[in-house]
């Protein structure tokens, strides 16, 4: 029991450092991809290629003052920053990065698991937009709940013909039906469209990106905060790009699975995969336009949310009818 | 597990919350320092105020549909048990909310809240 | 598992306790909400981990967002503190908890339960979505098209209220 216990205390260590490792060298990635597809050179000073620039940000972020507006709810305002971080970081404890044993906790239910976390990751907006005692964050946050509840049940009803599919909620399973009867982005190739849209909200990137408009919202919900707090957010933000890539790469891309009969080799291929998706979204961020806010939230009421359901029946219908199974 | 995971990471948080804490020390916090920024204006009034009464629309469409959600994890994976009848009543079940979905939208309620 | 059963008791106590004596209803809330995770991981302990997990998912996921936009739109975060519009209030309240707490004492000590907690732990099959699934859509087919009608009322309902002329149709 307590040796269990260590064991998933170094699996998680390691996994959360390696996330943090991640998350600096994507706002490298970020800053000189963007730059690159608007014919700019982005940060290239600071060691070679600019590599040592997310070190650079990180040192001048802690020596930041740290500042708590007086008319902020103390408890809240604290809490918050705390609460989206740890939710953008528990997705990633049920993603298999290889075959039994690499991942942090092997849920039966882990399908049911990311639905959960990524629900909750919503709290730490509304509190951080509530807490701060200002009107701009305020109507950040709660627009984000508005539209981001939208986009989760598109995310549920998408992932349901995944299941329904591969008779189970567990990824390690899901991952082990792609290896055997091909991928789900064949399979399944509307709900894919529709997850990977969702998740670009999920994430907040563009055309969704609406949360830090700065032309009618200042920066959202995170416009009072400074400092190790605001970096906080910042991690949250970009984690929910790293690991919403990374789910779309484990249910509709095979996960670790080696394609093409290559040898099995943990970590290397859900890595390529998941640079797939992150490159996928940073080409749209780089050249495509903000939605409107209600256009947004009446895309996914009114586009995403019947198109999952249809494509959902319509697999009920297939799988019944004896295909697939 | 997934309670370990989340521990090592609220402790990471707090360490860099606490190592800024520690090098940069207090400061005097003077002047407009503690005021809220908001625009960069000077704040008028205080966030008070109530919101839309369309949001609380969002919120329930939101839990109608997660409770659709959460009876149909259940069905999906145990479908081969239940065959066609399964799928009839799920066909019910989905139209039923389709139904208030399509309700609220020809009502107009889904448009721009402030 | 002791310390478990300690721990989320104490949780459960404490955030129960939390929600009602928060003055400010978004800290009450955020109390609540907590309540609910800790009910779900104690459902899950129990061998009902589907059930946990709606738990968490329906009531800390969805129900309280819609709190949360209550509490916004009644503007009711900062309690008014200083006078009681309901003086009868309190001691009414006072005797309807005491009626409660006996109650729930008799029930405890009178019920028993139908099976041992080993015995409903196998029936429950470790209470899976795969081995709730044909259970909930066979033998329970009925109440859960029942729910859709009444989330379905709830939605127009709600709709109803919101928009009760015809105009921006």
């Amino acid at each position: 029991m307590l040796w269990q216990l260590f064991v998933t205390a170094v699996k998680a260590l390691v996994l959360i450092l390696a996330l943090l490792f991640t998350f600096a060298y994507i706002t490298w990635i970020m800053r000189r991809g963007l730059a690159r597809f608007q014919v700019r050179l982005g940060p290239n000073r600071v060691g070679p290629a600019g590599l040592l620039q997310p070190i650079a940000d990180a040192v001048k972020a802690i020596f930041k003052e740290d500042l708590t507006v007086a008319r902020a709810d103390r408890v809240l305002y604290w809490l918050a920053p705390l609460i989206a971080f740890t939710f953008a970081l528990a997705a990633f404890a049920v993603i298999p990065v290889g075959p039994d044993g690499w991942v942090v906790a092997n849920l039966d239910m882990g399908v049911l698991y990311v639905f959960a976390v990524s629900e909750l990751a919503v709290y730490g907006i509304f509190l951080a937009g509530w807490a701060s005692g200002s009107k701009y964050p305020l109507m950040g946050g709660l627009r984000s709940i508005a539209a981001l509840v939208g986009y989760e049940l598109a995310l549920g009803m998408a992932i349901l013909p995944v299941v329904l599919m591969a008779g189970s909620l567990n990824l390690q399973d899901i991952v082990a039906w792609q290896q055997t009867h091909g991928y789900f982005i064949l399979w399944q190739f509307p709900a894919f469209l529709v997850y990977f849209v969702a998740s670009l909200a999920e994430m907040s990137r563009t055309p969704f990106d609406f949360a830090e408009a700065e032309q009618e919202l200042v920066a959202g919900f995170h416009t009072e905060y400074a400092s190790m707090k605001f970096v906080s957010f910042y991690i949250a933000e970009l984690l929910h790009w790293i690991t919403g890539s990374a789910l779309i790469a484990t249910l509709f891309l095979g996960g670790w699975a080696a394609p093409f009969g290559l040898p099995q080799i943990p970590v290397l291929w859900l890595f390529l995969k998941w640079a797939i998706f992150i490159f996928l979204v940073l080409w749209i961020w780089a050249s495509w336009f903000r939605t409107r806010y209600d256009q947004m939230i009446r895309f996914a009421w009114g586009v995403l949310l019947p198109a999952a359901t249809v494509w959902f029946l319509i697999t009920a219908y297939y799988v019944a009818k004896g295909g697939a199974l | 597990m997934v309670a370990v995971f989340a521990v090592v990471g609220v402790a990471i948080v707090y360490a860099t919350l606490f190592l800024s804490r520690l090098l940069v020390g207090e400061r005097p916090k003077t002047g407009a320092k503690l005021e809220v920024y908001e625009s960069g204006e000077v704040t008028i009034g205080t966030t008070e105020a109530r919101v839309d009464v369309h949001y609380y629309l969002y919120a329930l469409l939101f839990l109608v549909f997660d409770v659709e959600a959460a009876l149909l994890f259940p069905w999906a994976p145990a479908f081969d048990k239940l065959g066609w009848l399964g799928v009839f009543e799920v066909a019910i079940f989905v139209a039923i909310l389709a139904a208030g979905l399509a309700y609220a939208w020809l009502r107009g309620v889904l448009k721009w809240v402030y | 598992m002791i310390v478990f059963n300690l721990l989320a008791g104490a949780l459960l106590l404490l955030t129960g306790f939390l929600s009602v004596y928060l003055r400010n209803a978004v800290h009450a809330a955020l109390a609540l909400a907590a309540n609910f995770v800790v009910m779900g991981t104690v459902y899950m302990v129990l061998q009902a981990r589907f059930l946990g997990w709606v738990q968490i998912i329906v009531y800390a996921g969805a129900i309280m967002v819609l709190f949360v936009f209550v509490i916004m739109l009644l503007h009711a975060a900062q309690a008014e503190v200083g006078f009681d519009p309901l003086p009868w209030m309190r001691p009414a309240a006072l005797a309807v908890a005491a009626v409660g707490f006996l109650a729930l004492a008799w029930a405890l000590g009178a019920a028993r339960a139908p099976l041992a907690a080993k015995a409903s732990a196998a029936l429950l099959k470790g209470g899976t979505a795969l081995a709730l699934g044909p259970e909930l859509w066979n033998t329970w087919r009925y109440p859960v098209l029942l729910v859709a009608a009444l989330l379905l009322v709830a939605t127009v309902a709600a709709v109803a209220l919101i928009r009760p002329g015809k105009e921006g149709a």
